[in-house]
C-alpha cells in the first residue's frame, strides 16, 4: 500500500474519531464539551492537512521524505500479532502459567529463533524468573487465571 | 530552604536502597542499551510497572538510572557491530566502528564511557543549579501561565518531532483528546465513557505508554529480516585515554556537554538529535575535518557527551514545569504520576524531598555508569549477540504482565494491546508516539487551568492576552507552529535568495 493510500486511511480514521466524540459531547455542559470541541476541530484540520501534506509529497516524486521503506515480512508481523491476541485471551482463561511458556514456545518455533532445547529452557526459566520478580519479590498481581 | 532541600535530596539518595536501585537501574540501562533492539525509552516503559511498590524516590532514581546507562551502553554495539544500540547512538558509529576495525576497539569504548561520564555529570550539574532557580519562577505561576504552559509544550513537541510537524501536533491532540476520557475535572461528570465503567478513572497513561512504545517495538523486531554484519567479538587494548589523550579530547567533551544539554532542554528534542549536533560541531571545529569517519576519538567523544548531556537537560523542563523534554522523560514523569505526584511547578517545593533525590540520582548514576562500565563492558558484548526474534516474546510478555500490574486488571491490557497497535500502525505512516503520550499527560492540566483562566476572566478570553507569561508563551506556540509550516520554508528560501552573495 502506498504513503498517500495508509495516510488517507489515517486521516479517515481520525476525523471519524474527532466528528465520533464532537457528535457525544452534545449531552454535555459547557465546562464538558469546551475543550474537546475544540480538540475535534483541531484534529480534523491537522488530519486534512496530513492528507495534502502525503499528496503534495507523491506529487514531488524526489522529495526525500517519500523515501521507499525496507521490505518487511508482513505475514510473519500479522502470525506474530494474532499470537500476542491469543496470548492475552489465553492468560486470561488458561492462567499466567500455561499461557506464558506456551506464547514463548509458539512463537520461538515459529519465528525459527532458537534451537527447541534453547525454546524449552528460555520458556521455563523466563515464566519462572518473571512469577518470582513480579510476585515473589516485588509483590505485584499478575493474572494467575483458574490458579487464583 | 532550596539549600535544604539539596542538602536532604543527596542524603537522601545516600540511603542503601537508594543507591542500590542507582547502581541496579544503570546496571540494567547499560545492558538493554547494548542490545540493538532495544530503546532506552522501551526499557523504562517495561521497568516502569516494577517501580510501583518502591517508594517514590527509590522507584524514580532507577528509572532515571535506566536513561543514563542505556546512553553509554548504546555505544557499545554502535562500536562494535557497527548497530547503534539506541537511536542516541547513531552518531557513535560513524568513528567508533573504524576505531574498533583498527584494533583500537577498547579505547574506543573508553573514550566513549569518559565522554558520557563527561557529559553526563556537566548536565547534571545545570540541573542541579537550573531547575531550583526556574522552579522558583515557575512556583509563582496560576491556571492562566499554566495553560500557556500546557499549549506551549504541546506545541513545541508536536512540532519539533522527527519527521512531519503536522502529524507530530496531530499525535499530540489525539493524545489531548484522549485524556478528555474519564471523569471530567470540573463537572464531575462521565465523558466519552460509553457506559464502560472501566473508563470511569480515564486512560490510564501508564498502560498507553506501554503499549504505545513496547508492543510496537517488538512487532519490527519480528517483521524485519536481521542482518548479520561484520562484528568485533572481543578487545583487549586499554579502555580508558591516557591524561594527555583527555586533555586534547576536552574542548571536543565540553563543546557537546553544552550541546546535549541545551538539545535536551529544548523540548520533542533529545538524544538522537543531539549525537547528530555534536558530532558535525566537532568535525566543524576540528583543524582535522577529514579524519572524522575514519576511526578518531573526537568523533566518538562528540557523539557520547552530547547524548548523555541529554538527559540532565530534558529532565529540566520535565522537573520545572511539567513539560517532557524527550520521549524518555515523558515515561518519567508517568512514573510520578505513579506515586501521586502531579509533575510541574510543585514539583520544586510539594515534592522537593523526592524531586531533589531524583537529580542527585541523575549525578550518581555517572558516577556509576562509569565504574560498571569499566567492570561490564566486556560482559555487554555478549548481550549484543541475543537474536531480535528472542527479544519480541519477551517484550511482549513483560508489557502484558507490567499493564496487567497496575490495577490488577485485564482491561487495562486489552488498552495497552489496542494502544500497542495504534503505535504501530503510527509509526507505519511516520507519525510520532511521544506528542500523544505528553497529550495524555498534560490533557487534565490543560482542561482545568482553561476553565479556571476563564472564570478568573469572567468568561473572556482577553485574560490569555492580559497575563504577559501566557501571551508570550501562546506567541512562541504559534511560532513553533509557524516555523513547521510550507510558508516558513518559503519565507527561508525568499530570504537566502535575497542575501548577497
Amino acid at each position: 500500500m502506498g504513503n498517500l493510500a495508509k495516510t488517507g486511511i489515517a486521516t479517515g480514521l481520525a476525523i471519524i474519531f474527532a466528528v465520533g466524540l464532537y457528535l457525544d459531547s452534545s449531552k454535555m455542559s459547557f465546562e464538558g464539551y469546551l475543550l474537546p470541541r475544540l480538540l475535534s476541530a483541531v484534529i480534523i484540520l491537522l488530519a486534512l492537512g496530513m492528507f495534502l501534506e502525503a499528496w503534495r509529497c507523491q506529487c514531488r516524486a524526489t522529495d526525500s521524505e517519500c523515501a521507499v521503506e525496507a521490505p518487511i515480512d508482513k505475514t510473519k508481523a500479522f502470525v506474530f500479532v494474532a499470537m500476542i491476541c491469543a496470548y492475552i485471551v489465553g492468560i486470561n482463561w488458561l492462567g499466567y502459567f500455561v499461557a506464558t511458556p506456551a506464547f514463548i514456545i509458539g512463537a520461538l518455533h515459529y519465528l525459527k529463533a532458537m534451537t527447541w532445547k534453547g525454546t524449552l529452557l528460555l520458556a521455563v526459566g523466563f515464566t519462572l524468573f518473571v512469577y518470582l520478580l513480579f510476585v515473589s519479590f516485588l509483590h505485584l498481581p499478575i493474572p494467575l487465571g483458574p490458579m487464583e | 530552604m532550596f539549600d535544604a532541600n539539596v542538602m536532604a535530596g543527596l542524603m537522601n539518595v545516600l540511603t542503601p536502597f537508594n543507591l542500590l536501585a542507582v547502581v541496579a537501574g544503570t546496571a540494567m540501562g547499560l545492558f538493554v542499551g547494548a542490545m540493538p533492539g532495544l530503546s532506552a525509552t522501551m526499557a523504562i516503559a517495561l521497568l516502569l510497572p516494577l517501580t510501583f511498590n518502591m517508594p517514590p524516590a527509590t522507584g524514580l532514581s532507577m528509572l532515571a538510572s535506566l536513561y543514563m546507562g542505556a546512553m553509554y551502553g548504546g555505544s557499545i554495539s554502535a562500536i562494535l557491530i557497527r548497530t547503534p544500540g539506541t537511536p542516541a547512538a547513531a552518531a557513535t558509529v560513524m568513528d567508533g566502528f573504524p576505531m574498533a576495525e583498527k584494533g583500537q576497539a577498547g579505547k574506543a569504548l573508553g573514550v566513549s564511557l569518559t565522554a558520557s561520564l563527561f557529559g553526563g555529570v556537566f548536565s547534571s550539574i545545570v540541573l542541579l543549579t537550573v531547575a531550583p532557580a526556574l522552579g522558583k519562577v515557575a512556583v509563582e505561576f496560576g491556571p492562566v501561565e499554566l495553560f500557556g504552559v500546557a499549549i506551549f509544550g504541546m506545541t513545541i513537541i508536536g512540532s519539533l518531532s522527527q519527521g512531519s510537524a503536522i502529524k507530530g501536533l496531530l499525535s499530540g491532540a489525539i493524545g489531548l483528546m484522549l485524556a478528555m476520557v474519564g471523569m471530567g475535572p470540573i463537572t464531575g461528570s462521565p465523558r466519552f465513557t460509553f457506559g464502560m465503567i472501566e473508563l470511569y478513572s480515564g486512560v490510564s497513561y501508564i498502560v498507553a505508554l506501554i503499549g504505545l512504545f513496547s508492543i510496537p517495538q517488538a512487532i519490527r523486531l519480528v517483521e524485519k529480516e536481521e542482518v548479520v554484519g561484520k562484528a568485533i567479538t572481543n578487545f583487549r587494548d586499554r579502555m580508558l585515554p591516557t591524561l594527555s589523550e583527555l586533555k586534547g579530547l576536552m574542548p571536543t567533551i565540553l563543546r557537546s556537554s553544552v550541546i546535549g544539554t541545551v538539545t535536551g532542554i529544548i523540548p520533542g528534542t533529545g538524544g538522537d538529535t543531539a549525537c547528530w549536533f555534536g558530532y558535525n560541531e566537532a568535525k566543524r571545529f576540528s583543524k582535522d575535518k577529514d579524519k572524522f569517519g575514519t576511526g578518531i576519538p573526537e568523533g566518538v567523544a562528540a557523539s557520547e557527551a552530547a547524548n548523555n548531556a541529554v538527559v540532565g537537560g530534558a529532565l529540566i523542563p520535565t522537573i520545572t514545569l511539567g513539560i517532557p523534554g524527550s520521549s524518555a522523560t515523558a515515561i518519567l514523569m508517568g512514573g510520578l504520576m505513579v506515586h501521586g505526584i502531579m509533575p510541574g511547578p510543585t514539583l520544586m517545593t510539594e515534592h522537593a524531598g523526592i524531586t531533589y533525590t531524583l537529580i542527585w540520582a541523575v549525578m550518581f548514576s555517572n558516577v556509576a555508569m562509569f565504574i560498571e562500565g569499566l567492570f561490564f563492558t566486556r560482559a555487554a558484548i555478549h548481550v549484543t549477540k541475543v537474536k531480535n526474534k528472542v527479544l519480541a516474546p519477551i517484550i511482549v510478555i513483560l508489557c502484558v504482565i507490567g499493564a496487567f500490574a497496575i490495577n490488577n486488571s485485564m482491561f487495562d491490557v486489552a488498552v495497552m494491546f489496542l494502544f500497542g497497535i495504534m503505535g504501530y500502525f503510527m509509526d507505519k505512516i511516520g507519525m510520532p508516539t511521544a506528542p500523544m503520550v505528553v497529550g495524555l499527560i498534560l490533557g487534565q492540566m490543560l482542561d482545568t487551568s482553561l476553565h479556571q483562566s476563564l472564570k478568573i476572566g469572567h468568561g473572556s478570553l482577553m485574560i490569555f492576552y492580559d497575563n504577559r507569561i501566557c501571551f508570550w508563551l501562546l506567541v512562541l506556540s504559534g511560532l513553533s507552529i509557524l516555523q513547521a509550516t510550507p510558508f516558513f520554508s518559503h519565507c527561508k528560501r525568499l530570504l537566502q535568495k535575497n542575501q548577497p552573495e
